[in-house]
């Protein structure tokens, strides 16, 4: 016959085991989630916690979508996340700043741009300009268009992002975008964006 | 037995204590600027360059909100006057912040919420906001280095 009094403890030592586990886990995960110890959370995207904060987007909705060097030696990364309220975000970050567009990113056709720059404003005093974009599945190829008339066509990445570069030596020259065009596989044209900034 | 209850006891309000301090470290004081841009016109909230008393408080940011589809730029505007960084989308909220978020650098520039309408028709209102990042000490949040 099992002695009663030490069945109770054994029962007792199983149900504390599974109570401080179970504490140690959701202690654990809520950590996780905040993000709260200052160390990135466990995933490949480019973003700290306290920019996730920040940018008031969902951690578990945050995913890398592409990275690109500069020829200025700058990494640009490039995400996506969705804020708690729905809003859907593409995030540039890179070169000691980043940057969000937050709303419906498909408004203006099946391409969003977030243009990115150092220095400025006037086009001559930048260092750099970087036009970022995220096109949807029906997109086959986007052009850029710079203000001289060129088109210059950046590749679509497995995620369907792009990025166009203007140094500072085509800037100094005043040379910058100028429009945005983007085709279906077909060549048909779905989108025309005009990047051009307005004179004050 | 009365030792396994003032455990469970012990971690049960640790579980409840918990989340309500991590939930209480910060608080996002936003302040706000209203205007509407005539085509061509562009548009700015008050710049910020304040440094705060408080060691963890700083303003990281500035967001500009718009109709969908009108461009407008969100700027890191240095003391002289020059940009350090711009974004700039048609998208409805667009908005700038410095990397890596630490008061040294969230205090080496003034924040702009920026726009400029690039529509040559219409006429619409824009809202720029700066966002603060407050918490009393001790335990900031926000790393600071």
């Amino acid at each position: 016959m099992p002695d009663p009094g030490s069945m109770t403890a054994g029962r007792l030592r199983v149900l504390l085991s599974i109570l401080c586990a179970a504490v140690v886990a959701a202690v654990a995960g809520a950590s996780a989630v905040r993000g709260e110890d200052g160390r990135r959370t466990p995933s490949t995207h480019p973003l700290t916690p306290a920019l996730i904060q920040w940018l008031r987007l969902d951690p578990a909705s945050v995913r890398a979508l592409g990275a690109y060097g500069t020829k200025g030696g700058a990494r640009i990364e490039v995400a996506y996340g969705r804020r708690a309220a729905g809003p859907e975000c593409l995030v540039a970050l890179g070169d000691g700043s980043a940057g969000s567009a937050c709303g419906g990113l498909y408004a203006r056709g099946p391409v969003v741009i977030l243009e990115r720059g150092s220095g400025g404003p006037e086009l001559e005093k930048r260092s750099e300009l970087e036009v970022i974009g995220l096109a949807r599945p029906n997109v086959a190829r986007v052009a850029v268009v710079d203000t001289t008339g060129s088109t210059r066509w950046p590749a679509l990445n497995e995620n369907r992002t792009f990025m166009v570069e203007f140094t500072q030596a085509e800037l100094q020259d005043g040379v910058g975008p100028a429009e945005l065009l983007a085709y279906d596989r077909a060549g048909a044209e779905l989108m025309r964006l005009d990047l051009s900034e307005p004179s004050s | 037995m009365a030792v396994v209850l003032r455990l469970v006891a012990l971690v049960a309000g640790l579980a409840l204590v918990l989340p309500s301090t991590a939930a209480a470290a910060y608080a996002e004081v936003v302040s706000y600027a209203h205007g509407y841009l005539a085509p061509g016109q562009g548009f700015a909230s008050s710049t910020d360059d304040a440094t705060y008393a408080g060691w963890c408080t700083a303003i990281y940011g500035a967001e500009i909100d718009k109709p969908q589809g009108y461009f407008a730029t969100a700027a890191l505007i240095a003391l002289d006057g020059s940009w350090r960084a711009s974004y700039r989308s048609t998208v409805s909220a667009v908005s700038v912040t410095v990397t890596p978020l630490t008061l040294t650098g969230a205090r080496a520039y003034r924040k702009k919420a920026y726009g400029k309408n690039s529509d040559p028709s219409w006429v619409y209102a824009a809202t720029a906001k700066l966002g603060h990042w407050a918490s009393s000490n001790p335990g900031c949040p926000i790393p600071v280095r």
